[in-house]
This record gives structure tokens, C-alpha cells and sequence, in this order.
């Protein structure tokens, strides 16, 4: 509808700019045709008035009139002037009667005053056969004759003798006392221009309808496109999750994306007008109106965290980035920028916050856990090495003192006063018995030993050092190479870590040693040492051929004192548990796969290097 | 020559019954006198200075684990004291901890014996210190 307005208005405006071009044009034409046409009907008028004031002179002169003399003097002799005159007139008519005039209207107009009235002299071709009517000498009517009558000479624009507005050139007609007019009518000069206004009015009209149909159907596709392009930024703007917004250079709103309803509750027309500054909470205003506002400022910022107060009156964190818009002649003229609700944002780092420091407080709380699980085991270690030792060494010591008071009361004692049955007891039975007290003592002394060991080894400072586990397997395998005469070792893929020697010279040697001790009887032994390299580790495989693990029994390899299978082997239960506490203590995990009869495959992980 | 006295001190009257009886045996004929915790053998030292200036430089046998005052912290005073850092300490215990043996060596005990649980080791050990006892001698206790 808009459109089809604008394209009206077009063709308006176009057509008065058309019309005034051509009547300037027309008028400035015109005016030159009309000077062209005075100057031209003033000769004619001339060049007839001393044509006819020549016929005139040379009628009187054949009359002998006394053509010096003025009219009004030449007493008795005017009767002569009278025919002489009337020659000179009819001589004229005569003259007129060939002559239609020029153009369609122009002739030439003859007159005299006769009583008050002027007399016209010659038919005229608006009444061929007839002079016109005299006319009073004061009216309206022929006032180009009456100035030439009154012999005064010029051009005019006046109504002649019928009352038709005309263009004269008058002159007066001396010797005759005549005036003449040369005139045409106005009508006929302004004829062609009139027509040639209406023509190329019309034209141009035409043209222009034309023109504008032709502009149009070009421009559509440019404005459609251009209207698309418009609608797709403006989709663009409207569709993303972020309001986007611009300030004037006091910080006035002057747009707002739609999606500010769902943001913050205003509707677009009422936010629009409104000082953004005074959505800012109070706190920060100061700062967001510097920032808006202050000419000096112009920078762009990102990211700068504002509370803004909404259609309820509540505060909204936001999340504001925005450029500073220039004016062409390079003045402030505001902000370009967009703003994100971040609220959830803040919620959802808070309860990270939140997660985080309770984690924290997890981790101190276990450390704190882990340190007085720390110093128990300290002081186990203590109390295994003292208080179990303690009653330990008096029950031996005096088990030993009473081996050797017995011993003399033995030594002493009447076997005939006392009986042989006494003498037995103390002789044999007692001695026996404090034997079996010793031994049992000697059992537990090591066991004491061992739970000290396997305490102190897990409290020992590491030396993490480059270490090649090649160099130190083929060590141990030396130190029981006379067990391993006919047994089939192979190594393979054995790298270099960064670890602990002496840890890993404890867990080969054990793994190794029980590899060989349980071998199996019946057949070639075979133990075969891999590694595999995995991202942060390296997985160790000691494998033989031995006796092998029933099935119920791997799960408590690797306990304290544990020991499976058929005692055949010497061995104090440690060994796994050893094992397992120092590669645990190396960052890696241990583990057993084992078929009872098949043989015995460990697997140990190590890391690459210890932090 | 021999110390006239002997401070055993072992809150394990057990312990110092065996150490006594092994003392014993290899000829050892001086005063030996059992107490029972640290502070006894401070209050004792104490005691013997304000009675009898002229009294001998005791011997010290000290157990670490005891109740009221433990080994550790009697060494310290004793070897921390101008009057009394030259009697001989030996330290008795039965743990083997290289941490503790290390500290008393540090603090300046004498010699350090880790009490055998093997009643032939404790019988040679004890022996050794009696006979080592035999034939060093001190100056007077001041």
C-alpha cells in the first residue's frame, strides 16, 4: 500500500517538475516569438505608414497642394488636399483588395478621426466588403489606433476594433493625418505554444508513466532483495538467544531486540526511548553511565557483568559487550551491543564453586584420614618391634634359665631318692617342653621380623633414578642360576623406567624365586619375562610352567603369612605380600592368572616414571 | 676395678632380672641398682650428688619404653647437663628401629644394645657389656 503511494507520488512529482520545465521553456519561447512578432509587425507598420505618407506626398504634389503647409492651415487650398487624400485612399483599397494580410490573422488596420469617432478606411479581412464600424474616439476598443492617431508610434497588447485582444504595432500616417496599426491576433501568436505545451506535456506524461513502470519493474527485484537481506539480518538479530541493543550517545535506548520480553519483561515499544543506564542497578550505575556515556570513554568492552533491574523489579545478571558508534563526522553517537542473561551461568559456577570446595574438603578430610592411618601404622610398627618383642625375650630368657636350672638339678638329683619317674620329668619332659616353648618363640620372633620389614619397606624413601629392568632381572637371575640349570629362561621387550632399584630388585627376585621354587617336577622349566608398553606404564609378565594356583587359593596369594598349595617349598608367606605393597608403592597394580598343573602368569603394571 | 654402682632402669623388672642375673655371672660384683622408670633414675642421680659428692660415676643401663619418663628423654637430660654428660649411658631396648637407635646416638648415649629375643645372643651381649664394664673405669662422680 505504502508502496504503491510512494510510486504515485513519484509520477506526481515527476510530472509538475515535467510541466514547470516546459512552461518555463514555453514561456521563455514565447516571450522571444512575441518580441520576434512586435518588431516585426512595428517594420511592417513603419515601412506602410512611409509607404503610404509616399503616395500621399506624391498625390498632392500632382494636386498642388501645399504639402508644407499643416493640415488645419491650408485654408482654401485643402480641397485640393481632400482629393488628393481621397487618391491616396483609393489608391490604397485598391492596393488592399490583393493583399489577405499575413498569417491567419494579421492585417493592417487604416484609420482616421472623423467627428470624434475613428473611421477605419480599408475593408479588413475579418469583413471583407465592408469597413468596420467607425468606434468612439475614447473607449476601450482600437487603442493602438487611437496612440497612432494621436501620432505616437509603438507596439502594444490592447483589444482592437471588435474587442479582440490583439498584438499592434502603431504608427501615424503624416501628410494624411492617418494612423495605421499592424496587428495580429494574441491568439494566433500563443497558438503554437499552447499546442506545443499540451503536446509535450502529454508526451512527457507518457514518457514518465512509462519510465516509472520501467523503473519499477527494475528496482523490484533490488528492493525485494534488498528486503530480504534486511529481513534475514534482522532475524539474524531477532533470533539469537542475546538481546541485542543500541544507545544513542546519552545512552538512550534507540533499539531493542524482541527477545528482550523474554529476558527482562519489557515490551519492545516501552523499552525503546528508555535510558538503558537506568535499567543498570544503583550500585553499578555510575560506572555504566561512565561507560555509555562519557565521550572520552569511545572504547569498545566485552564481557562487562551489569545487574539489571526487570519488568518485576528484580535484578538479572547480564553480560554486556559493546562498540562505540561513530557519526560520519566522526562525533560519539552511541552504543552497538549485545547482552546475555547470565544467571544460570553464575548458578552453575557457584555450584561448581560449591562441588569444588567440598571436594577439597573431601580431600583434606581423607588426607587427614590417610595421615593418622599414617602415624597408627607407625606406631604398630613400633609395637611390633617392642611391646610383642618385650614379653618375648623374658619368655625365652627364663624358658632358657629354667632349661639351665633344670639342667643342674638334673645333674644333682638322686635318681634313687626321687624315683626314675621324677627324674624323667626333669631330665627329659621339662626340657622337652621348654624346647617346644623356644621354638614356638623363635616362630614368632619371625614373624615379628617380617611385619617390621614389610612396614619399614612401605615407609622407605624411594630413589627414583633411571633403572634398567633388564639389568637388574639378569642380577637375580644370577644370584639362583645353580637353580636354574635346566630351566629354559627367556627375556624379551625388557625396558629402561624411572623408578626404584631396590624396589624393583625385591619384587623380581621375589617373583622370580617363586617362579623357580614351584617349578614342576615332571618337565622342562620354562619362565618367560615380557614387558609391554602401554600409554603411562609398562605391563611386566613373569610367566612359567610350574605347579601352578588352584583356582579358590589366587584370591589370598597376596595376604600376610598366606601360603597355598602343597608345602613342599621353604618360605615365610611374605613374598607376595612384599611384592604386592612395592608396586604398589611404584604406582602400579599386581595381579595373578593361574591354572592349577599349567603354570603361573603375573602381570605387574609400572609407571613410566614417579611424580 | 669396677663401677661401684650400676643404674638399671627397665620398667620390665623381667628384663632387668635377666640383665642383672647375665651381669652376674661373668663376675661383675657391683652395687646394681633396679628402678622402674626415667624419673626414678633423674631423682636417684639427684639424690646421690646432694648426699655424697665423693660417691662413683654410676653406670647406666636405660630401657627407652617406660611409663612417666621414657629412655629417650632421660638421655637427653643427662647428656644435656653439664654434671652429668660424662657418665656412660647404654641404651637397652628391644626394638631395633634405625630411627630410635639413630636418635640416641644423636642425643650421645654411649652404646646402643638392641635386647636379642634368642637367649644364647642375650647371654653374649650381656656378657660383653659386664666384661666391657669389667675394665673400663670412670672418675669419681662429681
Amino acid at each position: 500500500m505504502q508502496e504503491k503511494r510512494s510510486f504515485y507520488l513519484l509520477l506526481l512529482i515527476m510530472s509538475i517538475v515535467a510541466l514547470v520545465t516546459m512552461a518555463v521553456t514555453n514561456v521563455i519561447l514565447y516571450q522571444v516569438a512575441f518580441k520576434e512578432k512586435s518588431q516585426s509587425l512595428v517594420e511592417t507598420a513603419q515601412s506602410q505608414a512611409r509607404l503610404i505618407e509616399a503616395m500621399a506626398r506624391y498625390n498632392r504634389r500632382t494636386n498642388r497642394i501645399n504639402w508644407e503647409t499643416p493640415v488645419g492651415e491650408r485654408g482654401p487650398t485643402s480641397l485640393l488636399s481632400e482629393r488628393a487624400a481621397a487618391d491616396t485612399i483609393a489608391q490604397l483599397k485598391d492596393a488592399h483588395k490583393h493583399y489577405i494580410g499575413f498569417g491567419d490573422t494579421g492585417e493592417f488596420v487604416l484609420a482616421g478621426i472623423e467627428a470624434e469617432k475613428i473611421v477605419f478606411l480599408l475593408s479588413h479581412r475579418h469583413d471583407k466588403n465592408t469597413e468596420p464600424k467607425p468606434v468612439p474616439l475614447y473607449s476601450e476598443l482600437a487603442e493602438p489606433m487611437r496612440r497612432a492617431l494621436f501620432v505616437q508610434s509603438g507596439v502594444m497588447v490592447a483589444k482592437d476594433y471588435r474587442g479582440i485582444e490583439v498584438l499592434a504595432a502603431y504608427e501615424p500616417v503624416d501628410v494624411l493625418n492617418f494612423g495605421i496599426v499592424a496587428k495580429i491576433n494574441m491568439a494566433e501568436i500563443r497558438a503554437p505554444f499552447i499546442r506545443a505545451a499540451v503536446i509535450t506535456w502529454l508526451i512527457s506524461l507518457v514518457v514518465i508513466f512509462l519510465g516509472s513502470l520501467l523503473f519499477r519493474k527494475i528496482s523490484t527485484p533490488i528492493v525485494e532483495k534488498i528486503r530480504d537481506s534486511e529481513k534475514q539480518y534482522r532475524s539474524l538479530v531477532e533470533d539469537i538467544n542475546e538481546w541485542v541493543w543500541m544507545t544513542d550517545e546519552k545512552g538512550i535506548l534507540i533499539y531493542s531486540s524482541p527477545i528482550v520480553v523474554d529476558l527482562l519483561g519489557y515490551l519492545h515499544d516501552d523499552i525503546v526511548g528508555q535510558s538503558l543506564i537506568k535499567l543498570v542497578a544503583k550500585s553499578s550505575r555510575n560506572a555504566a553511565k561512565k561507560r555509555l556515556t562519557r565521550h572520552n570513554h569511545k572504547s569498545e568492552f566485552t564481557n562487562i557483568n551489569a545487574q539489571i533491574i526487570n519488568a518485576q523489579g528484580k535484578f538479572i545478571p547480564m553480560e554486556f559487550s559493546a562498540s562505540p558508534i561513530f557519526a560520519e563526522n566522526g562525533d560519539f553517537a552511541g552504543y552497538r551491543g549485545v547482552a546475555r542473561d547470565i544467571s544460570e551461568r553464575i548458578k552453575a559456577e557457584k555450584m561448581q564453586q560449591e562441588y569444588q570446595q567440598n571436594l577439597e574438603r573431601q580431600v583434606e578430610e581423607r588426607t587427614t584420614d590417610l595421615r593418622e592411618i599414617n602415624e597408627e601404622l607407625k606406631n604398630f610398627t613400633y609395637i611390633v618391634s617392642h611391646d610383642l618383642r618385650s614379653p618375648l625375650v623374658s619368655i625365652v630368657g627364663f624358658s632358657s634359665e629354667i632349661k639351665e636350672d633344670i639342667h643342674d638339678v638334673g645333674l644333682s638329683l638322686n635318681e634313687s631318692a626321687v624315683g626314675p619317674g621324677i627324674k624323667t620329668i626333669v631330665v627329659n619332659t621339662i626340657p622337652e617342653s621348654l624346647g617346644f616353648i623356644n621354638q614356638a618363640a623363635e616362630k614368632m620372633e619371625g614373624l615379628i621380623n617380617n611385619i617390621l620389614a614389610l612396614s619399614r619397606m612401605g615407609r622407605r624413601e624411594l630413589t627414583i633414578e633411571k633403572v634398567s629392568t633388564e639389568g637388574i632381572i639378569n642380577r637375580n637371575l644370577k644370584a639362583i642360576a645353580f637353580q636354574l640349570e635346566d630351566v629354559d629362561v627367556s627375556l624379551k621387550m625388557l625396558p629402561e623406567i624411572e623408578s626404584d632399584a631396590i624396589s624393583l630388585e625385591q619384587i623380581f627376585g621375589n617373583l622370580l624365586g617363586n617362579a623357580v621354587k614351584f617349578l614342576h617336577a615332571d618337565r622342562q622349566g620354562k619362565i618367560e619375562i615380557w614387558a609391554e608398553e602401554e600409554q603411562n606404564y609398562w605391563q611386566f609378565y613373569i610367566r612359567d610352567n610350574g605347579k601352578g594356583i588352584a583356582e579358590k587359593d589366587i584370591p589370598h596369594i597376596f595376604e600376610l603369612f598366606k601360603r597355598v598349595g602343597e608345602q613342599q617349598a621353604q618360605g615365610d608367606g611374605m613374598g607376595l605380600t612384599y611384592v604386592q605393597t612395592l608396586v604398589r608403592r611404584l604406582g602400579g597394580k599386581i595381579s595373578c592368572e593361574s591354572m592349577l598343573g599349567i603354570g603361573t602368569t603375573f602381570k605387574f603394571s609400572l609407571a613410566k616414571t614417579i611424580d | 676395678m669396677q663401677f661401684s654402682t650400676i643404674l638399671l632402669v627397665d620398667d620390665e623388672s623381667a628384663h632387668s632380672t635377666l640383665v642383672e642375673r647375665n651381669l652376674r655371672r661373668v663376675g661383675l660384683t657391683s652395687e646394681i641398682v633396679k628402678l622402674e622408670n626415667g624419673q626414678q633414675a633423674l631423682d636417684w642421680l639427684e639424690k646421690m650428688k646432694d648426699k655424697n659428692k665423693e660417691v662413683n660415676t654410676p653406670f647406666i643401663l636405660l630401657d627407652i619404653n617406660m611409663p612417666v619418663k621414657n629412655g629417650i628423654e632421660v638421655l637427653a637430660e643427662i647428656k644435656g647437663n653439664q654434671n652429668t654428660c660424662h657418665i656412660p649411658v647404654v641404651m637397652l631396648s628391644t626394638t631395633d628401629s634405625p630411627e630410635e637407635i639413630e636418635q640416641c646416638y644423636k642425643l650421645g648415649c654411649n652404646a646402643y644394645i638392641t635386647k636379642p629375643i634368642m637367649h644364647d645372643e642375650f647371654q653374649e651381649k650381656i656378657r660383653e657389656l659386664g666384661l666391657f664394664m669389667n675394665i673400663i673405669s670412670l672418675p669419681k662422680y662429681h
